[in-house]
């Protein structure tokens, strides 16, 4: 599109994100140049980078909180832990599917061969690593930011996840650039 | 900006450091994951801070970080930046704590979950010169951070590696998956929006003159 035959509103939907461009330090040298000089000629677009520039200013954190020192060995500890005692956390998902499925597969059978035994006392276990198995929170978080989510939600996350994606936490222009208004 | 050398895998081999000693962390070796942890706790664990607004949920976080890391070695691909894999698991991370936060928000019938105050405004050590500076620094932080707040998740996590972690836009689109146009409009919402919410808070705190 021509420059001349741009409304102000499309001049003030892509400059906006140019200005943010430049205030980040994502254009070039001769970009940045050529958008500075528009700046310094229209008096609409200093406006609204000065405006901009106020509002980046004033999102500036104070200095982190320092790191805690003991942060490494506290990890390495619990991470030697795993890698020592807990191997079943780490062996692969297909593994665990497997186990707890037949750990389903053996307790449905125990159920159904006790409803045909003669009564009498009958204890059913099932240990604690094949319900794991079933869902295992190392398995969460290390996949899309805003796609996968592993893990079974409860019911209560279900519930936030669909408010999430009808529109109640994620904005709406965000969901139409995620599926592809690409520049 | 784009450095075509970054792209290509063989690149990321020589340009990252970190590969090396993640692949070694993958077969088992818990000492290169002790590498791997010191060489990234600062910006992890301030990924963490700024995502969630706390430092004592931040300092629980960033160890889950490491050791979801840890266990995901074995499945990581090399289709990037070392450290843009760990902040995709840290964002994530503080984005489902966050989502449990408002889950307990919702279910206390709106009390504070922890962390969502803001704080002592200053510290009682907090009495040098810079004193004062410290103050409106923090105070006019605490507006922003309130606001800040208020934005959609997928806002805030872009917003928080932009402006705070300084990554460029296709460092934030590797880390979220999702495409640098779409870092770019959601950056310029979130500023536009962080703006006019200061402005209108500047204007209604300015005290009203009264006519002599």
């Amino acid at each position: 599109m021509n420059d001349s035959t741009r409304t102000p509103s499309d001049r003030a939907g892509d400059s906006g994100q140019d200005l943010v461009r430049l205030l980040h330090g994502e254009l070039g040298a001769a970009e940045a140049a050529a958008l500075q000089r528009r700046i310094d000629q229209d008096e609409e677009l200093r406006r609204r980078w000065q405006h901009l520039r106020t509002t980046w200013g004033a999102l500036a954190p104070p200095p982190p909180t320092p790191t805690p020192e003991d942060l490494v060995h506290r990890v390495l500890v619990r991470a030697r832990r795993e890698a020592d005692g807990g191997s079943w956390r780490l062996a692969p998902t297909w593994a665990k599917a497997s186990a707890g499925l037949a750990g389903a597969f053996g307790l449905t059978f125990g159920i159904l061969l006790g409803g045909m035994a003669p009564a009498g006392p009958l204890s059913v276990e099932v240990s604690r690593d094949q319900v794991a198995a079933l869902q295992d929170p190392a398995e969460e978080d290390v996949g899309d930011a805003f796609g996968e989510l592993g893990g079974l939600p409860t019911l209560a996350e279900t519930y936030l996840l669909a408010l999430e994606d009808s529109g109640g936490l994620l904005d709406p222009a965000d969901r139409a650039a995620d599926q592809g208004v690409a520049r | 900006m784009s450095d075509p050398h970054l792209n290509s895998p063989e690149g990321h081999e020589e340009l990252d450091p970190d590969r090396g000693v993640l692949e070694r962390v993958a077969a088992g070796d818990t000492e290169s994951f002790g590498v791997l942890v010191s060489r990234h706790q600062d910006r992890l664990f301030r990924l963490c801070e700024r995502m969630l607004h706390d430092p004592e949920d931040a300092r629980e976080a960033v160890q889950e970080v490491f050791l979801k890391a840890f266990r995901g070695a074995p499945r990581w691909r090399p289709r990037g930046q070392v450290y843009t894999w760990l902040y995709r698991i840290a964002v994530n991370h503080c984005l489902n704590r966050l989502r449990r936060r408002r889950l307990a928000t919702f279910f206390s019938f709106g009390d504070l979950a922890p962390g969502d105050d803001d704080g002592p405004e200053l510290d009682p050590a907090d009495d040098g010169p810079d004193a004062e500076q410290r103050l409106r620094d923090r105070r006019r932080w605490n507006a922003a951070k309130k606001h800040i707040r208020q934005l959609p998740p997928s806002q805030q996590a872009v917003l928080v590696l932009a402006r705070f972690e300084g990554l460029p836009y296709r460092e934030i689109a590797e880390t979220l998956g999702i495409t640098e146009g779409a870092v770019e409009s959601r950056l310029f919402r979130a500023v536009r929006r962080l703006g006019e919410r200061l402005q209108v808070e500047a204007q209604e705190s300015r005290p009203s003159r009264v006519a002599p």
